[in-house]
């Protein structure tokens, strides 16, 4: 009984010292952590298989090299899109995206699906990496 | 020649007779099919304002249509309900010998309830063969469904208070979901949804899928951002016998599931949580005070940040998935660092150990410095 509750004793000690102040990269203060951009590695999902389709986990992972170029050009030519990380997708382009799919009567996820890229006049298949990637590579 | 004339004339009336008595036969005709059809579903009833048909587009369209479960007593319980579900057809693809559609669900809501019985557990050998149910179904595509404005309710009534977890505002798309490989055209189904989990949290989902695989082949990420800990309240307090009032939580997921087998992680971050007992009584109060003296040594050191992360692996059938407990709280002690703060989505879903690691050497990596040492998932019986 004794050395259990020794025991229990070590481990909070242990626990507790491992408590020391941080110095993370990351925002301090009361600000949310940043989003950050998806790891690529993750983003690729199911690796391809000869005659199934590729099964990516992200929406980066789906779109051609230069999609995003070519979808944020479309989103800034209509007045949607201000400053943003160029090439990806990030929490602007979505937002503008999404102002665009509201505008449209389209569902407002955020994610450029194949009626979106063709109402924004960005041709799905080329985006979507069936004919070749997009005009930004 | 005139009298040719004349029956020809004769004949195009009839016609634009008999088409305009179609036309006009339709709408009622489908009203009374649709009718029939809600009224022949076992243990529920639905009712619905009207339907329209066009020709001309070839759709059909119901407007308020309702659903409900009919319990024992024979009250009846809200399942699921649509201010308007339409319905088309691409007439271009279909002159090509293709069936292709479009659906488009406003303001839909569905109702989940679980009940007391228990879900059975399957096995990885049993993870259903889904590539030859949908081979099963007639050859169609369905190019793009679309949800607008949506809401999901899940109420768990296996425990007395009823918890509810609520998704509402949901705006989602699936895009090409076929049953023949030919139709697929060799690219993934993918679902887009975004919405607010209880009345605080911003939801994101994306996700592919192959449903012609022959097991279950999917991969997809997900996010929630600034959820109240007060929401849920209800749902921990009933499970835990201690509830959040206070604090914000954010979480990112990432999944993959290949062959029947599913694999992933979910980072969740608590910023500024505190609990309080949820049941009367010792225990639940001691719960409380054990989880806020936790929360008080892992939080980071951060002034006004006050934030507790962790990375709790996800592995096993798809049918199952189980997060890990050990890698799991071993995940929340390395986290004192609170290094998940810093890139909630980076190294998700965590590696997979590559044979079981006992309890001392899962330890040893969530408690090393090392950045990349994460807790890793520890590998199920089956090979």
């Amino acid at each position: 009984m004794i050395r259990r509750r020794t025991l229990v004793v070590a481990v909070a000690l242990a626990a507790a010292a491992c408590r020391h102040p941080q110095h993370p990269t990351s925002p301090a203060g009361g600000e949310s952590p940043r989003p950050e951009a998806p790891d690529r590695a993750g983003e690729k999902g199911v690796p391809p298989k000869a005659g199934r389709p590729r099964i990516p986990a992200g929406p980066e992972a789906l779109l051609a090299p230069g999609a995003v170029k070519d979808i944020q050009g479309a989103l800034a030519d209509r007045g949607l899109l201000g400053e943003h990380r160029a090439g990806e997708l990030d929490a602007p382009t979505s937002r503008a995206l999404r102002k665009f799919q509201e505008s449209q009567d389209l569902a407002a996820t955020g994610f450029p699906d194949r009626e979106t890229l063709q109402r924004l006049g960005v041709d799905p298949d080329r985006a979507y990496g069936r004919d070749g990637g997009g005009k930004g590579d | 020649m005139r009298r040719g004339r004349k029956r020809l004339l004769v004949a195009l009336a009839i016609l634009f007779v008999v088409l305009v008595g179609a036309r006009a036969a339709l709408d009622p005709l489908v009203t009374w099919r649709t009718r029939k059809v809600l009224a022949g579903m076992e243990g529920m009833r639905g009712r619905f304002q009207d339907v329209e048909v066009s020709v001309h587009d070839l759709s059909y369209a119901i407007r308020g249509l309702r659903i409900e479960k009919l319990a024992p007593g024979g009250s009846a319980l809200p399942y699921f309900q649509v201010e308007r579900a339409s319905f088309g057809l691409y007439f271009k693809e279909l002159v090509r010998g293709h069936v292709v559609a479009a659906v488009e669900l406003e303001k839909p809501k569905l109702t989940l309830v679980s009940a007391k019985e228990q879900p059975r557990k399957q096995g990885a050998a049993e993870a259903p063969q889904v590539g030859h149910g949908i081979e099963a179904l007639a050859p169609f595509r369905l190019d793009r469904l679309q949800v607008k404005d949506g809401e999901l309710r899940w109420v768990d009534e296996r425990e007395p208070e009823r918890p509810e977890l609520w998704v509402h505002r949901i705006e989602g798309t699936l895009e090409n979901f076929a049953t023949r490989k030919a139709l697929a055209k060799n690219e993934p189904t993918v679902l887009a949804a975004r919405g607010v989990l209880q009345r605080s949290g911003a939801v994101s989902l994306f996700a592919t899928a192959d449903p012609l695989a022959k097991k279950l082949t999917f991969a997809g990420q997900g996010r929630l951002e600034r959820l109240q800990l007060v929401e849920l309240a209800s749902i921990v307090g009933a499970k835990a016998g201690i509830a959040p009032d206070k604090g914000e939580l954010d979480m990112s997921l990432r999944f993959r599931a290949e062959g029947g087998k599913i694999s992933g992680g979910v980072r969740p971050i608590l910023k500024d949580a505190g609990t309080r007992p949820a049941k009367p009584g010792l225990g639940p109060k001691l719960k409380s005070l054990l989880a806020d003296v936790t929360l008080s040594i892992f939080k980071d050191d951060v002034p006004g940040r006050e934030a507790v992360a962790t990375t709790i692996p996800i592995q096993g059938t798809v049918d199952d998935p189980e997060a890990q407990a050990v890698p799991t709280i071993l995940g929340i002690v390395r986290n004192a660092f609170v290094r998940g703060l810093e890139d909630g989505l980076s190294g998700l879903p965590p590696p997979e150990a590559k044979r079981p690691e006992n309890v001392v050497e899962q330890a040893r990596r969530a408690l090393s410095p090392r950045r990349e040492a994460q807790p890793r998932a520890q590998p199920t019986g089956e090979k």
